[in-house]
């Protein structure tokens, strides 16, 4: 049934985690995982990804949350005398998946790696 | 009858640009077409075997995603109008973990006027996303362009099926008809955190996002101002009057809160995150004192504030809501804690490792959530500590289910937009508030039971698409339906009576109607063929005067109506 309430951030889980700041989508910032997202291809159960799978998933959510910096020009269409900015395919919403307790999947539609972060439990590395 | 120099359109441009089909009448709703980008053997090109799932029968994995891609356009295809093909450029790749896909808008737009009878921008220096420009505009902006970009997933396993049966699998019909969604301009392009509208101007999404505590649009604020708003959790709607005349039909009496009713230092509504254990808010409604739970030190939790053992203060707990911090031990067993204490309900504020954090969703640990029979909440470490520094003063709070407002909406029966605060980073009003229920499909989780449905009653992302100008228009010629004289007009090429041809074109005029429909309308009205000729003439001449036909194509008009057999 579609009656369920969901509280503002149902989805989260119970377990504390890290706080991502915002020098998070600094470049020279390391992460660590925290939560099991990664599906493994032999078992086929959640586990932590890997040191190589962060670096992918952060280099993956930077770059499609990366906000465009594109100068806008005439629109090329006659007579409309519209002005266009091209986005480059950024400034889209961006849906991820992690595990319930439960096992079930949840979803989260965000727009910067920050939340994004956040919801997969990425965490700043303090040793790297 | 007056006219635009801008209806004199040839009746071969008129064609093209409608997209008339052989019998004359204009094919309504949008064609939206998926532009594979991906290479041989991957992605939507993938060759390895499938099996038919849900409806869905292709024979390869790529056959799957590109039919289950389809599906979800031609889902919005038929909710929209638009003379303009809709492009969506699509690629899976291997994504790092946890990321399903993405999709947006290509480019946004402004100041664009219409052709022929189409509208253009309704608002000047407002952006509009490619796809929406283009409806407005009556032709493709950017024609060199696609419109939507999506990248999704291929190391995902996705339901491909088209019938919504999922299971617990993410349906990729539904992710897809989400993230379509924001790329038919389901969004804004303010940045948030500063307030600061996309290069300096403001969007046509943004132009319906109202501040109830301050009375605003978006637009109409200073960046700071936005910024504030867009945290003002609860107090940031859609003004838009197709969403609100909706909400009746889609939204649910019954807006679980959480009030602190005093001391009035502190009295107010609060944020809260649900707990997918114990009773939800209002079964039953609880109005008690707030006590913070002391609990032993222990192995099982190292703080006294953390209700990870058993309460010490049990006596005083009891009957009363209990206030926790959160950590170390999961919310359940709080909670499962709270309840042996005897405590009317349960809120667990963030503790500092979560101090930034907006109050969290309280997952069940599978042990402990089914001995909680009182109804649980999160607070953030803000709100959390504010009470606690009322304790002394005394705390009253409630946890209830107003029957007077719907679950989503605020009470003037307007939809909430996802505002949480603390920011969240990303622009989290581009979604429908998460408490809302119905669940619906632009919240910011994709509810595994959703409906594919995209209007009410079953949902109000057609609606808000109506508020920012996805105007009805069912022979797409530019008029809305709610203006335009004949709603699907004839737009065969040249105006001709009973198969006579006059060789003249037929014409858009500015009310939405061609010469073709006034014809009609005339021979509808007179009873003979004297009549019928004398209000042909008429018609006729009156074009003629205003300079959209010539003489001779009157005298051809007049000639061929006198030949023709009436009706």
């Amino acid at each position: 049934m579609r009656h369920t309430l969901l509280g503002m951030a149902s989805c989260a889980l119970a377990l504390s985690l890290g706080v991502v700041t915002a020098d998070a989508a600094d470049n020279s910032v390391k992460f660590k995982a925290t939560r099991d997202i990664a599906v493994d291809s032999v078992t086929g159960k959640f586990r932590k990804p890997s040191v190589a799978e962060v670096e992918k998933l952060v280099a993956d959510l930077r770059a499609m949350t990366r906000r465009p910096v594109a100068a806008e020009m005439a629109s090329t269409a006659g007579n409309t005398g519209g002005i266009t900015a091209k986005l480059d395919g950024e400034f889209g919403g961006v849906v991820l998946a992690r595990p319930r307790a439960d096992g079930s999947i949840e979803t989260r539609c965000v727009f910067t790696f920050e939340e994004g972060a956040a919801f997969l439990g990425l965490v700043a590395d303090a040793t790297k | 009858m007056s006219r635009k120099n801008s209806t004199k359109l040839g009746a071969l441009a008129l064609s093209m640009m409608l997209g008339i089909t052989a019998n004359g009448q204009a094919a309504a709703e949008a064609t939206i077409v998926i532009v594979n980008l991906d290479g041989p053997g991957e992605g939507f090109n993938d060759p390895t075997p499938a099996s038919p799932v849900g409806g869905n029968k292709g024979k390869t994995l790529g056959a799957q995603r590109l039919i289950a891609f389809q599906h979800a356009a031609d889902i919005w295809g038929d909710t929209l109008d638009s003379n303009v093909t809709i492009r969506i450029q699509a690629a899976f790749n291997p994504l790092g973990p946890g990321i399903l896909g993405s999709a947006g808008a290509i480019s946004v737009s402004r100041d664009f006027s219409g052709i022929g009878q189409f509208p253009g921008a309704e608002f000047p220096a407002t952006r509009y996303g490619a796809a929406l420009a283009n409806k407005r505009a009556g032709t493709d902006l950017e024609p060199a362009s696609n419109d939507i970009n999506a990248q999704f997933s291929s190391n995902f396993n996705f339901y491909l099926g088209l019938n919504n049966k999922h299971g617990a699998l993410p349906d990729l019909v539904a992710v897809l008809l989400h993230e379509f969604g924001h790329g038919l301009n389901f969004q804004t392009f303010y940045n948030r955190s500063n307030g600061a509208p996309f290069q300096g101007h403001t969007d046509i999404y943004a132009r319906f996002l109202f501040d109830r505590t301050i009375g605003l649009t978006w637009p109409d604020m200073s960046n700071p101002q936005v910024a504030a708003s867009s945290i003002n959790f609860g107090n940031l709607v859609w003004s838009g009057d197709t969403v609100t005349d909706a909400v009746p039909v889609v939204l649910f009496l019954g807006n679980p809160q959480v009030d602190v009713l005093s001391p009035p230092a502190i009295a107010r509504s609060y944020q809260f995150g649900t707990a997918a254990f114990g009773p939800p808010i209002g079964s039953p409604d609880v109005t008690d004192p707030v006590v913070a739970a002391q609990d032993a030190a222990d192995a099982a939790g190292p703080v006294t504030t953390d209700g990870c053992s058993a309460f010490t203060n049990a006596p005083a707990i009891a009957g009363n809501i209990a206030l926790i911090e959160r950590g170390t031990c999961g919310f359940a067993l709080k909670a499962r804690n709270a309840t042996n204490a005897g405590a009317s309900a349960v809120i667990i504020y963030n503790n500092a490792a979560n101090a930034g954090g907006a109050p969290p969703g309280m997952a069940d640990d599978g042990v402990n959530g089914q001995f909680v029979t009182i109804p649980a909440v999160s607070f953030t470490r803000a709100d959390g500590l504010a009470i606690v520094a009322q304790l002394g003063n005394g705390v009253t709070a409630r946890l209830i289910v107003d029957p007077n407002v719907r679950a989503g909406a605020d009470p003037e029966g307007r939809a909430r937009m996802y505002a949480p605060n603390p920011l969240v980073g990303g622009s989290s009003v581009s979604h429908y508030d998460s408490v809302a229920s119905r669940n619906l499909l632009m919240e910011p989780a994709i509810n595994p039971d959703l409906t594919h449905e995209v209007s009410a009653p079953d949902d109000l992302t057609h609606e808000l698409f109506l508020d920012i100008g996805w105007f009805p228009d069912s022979d797409l010629d530019g008029v809305a339906n709610s203006s335009d004289r004949v709603a699907n007009s004839d737009f065969s090429p040249r105006i001709a009576f009973s198969g006579i041809d006059t060789g003249v074109p037929n014409q858009l005029l500015d009310d939405g109607s061609t010469m073709s429909d006034r014809m009609a309308n005339a021979a509808a009205a007179v009873r003979n063929d004297r009549q019928f000729v004398g209000a042909v003439t008429k018609l006729a001449e009156g074009w003629r005067r205003e300079g959209l036909i010539t003489q001779a194509q009157k005298v051809a008009i007049v000639s061929a109506a006198a030949r023709s057999k009436f009706r």
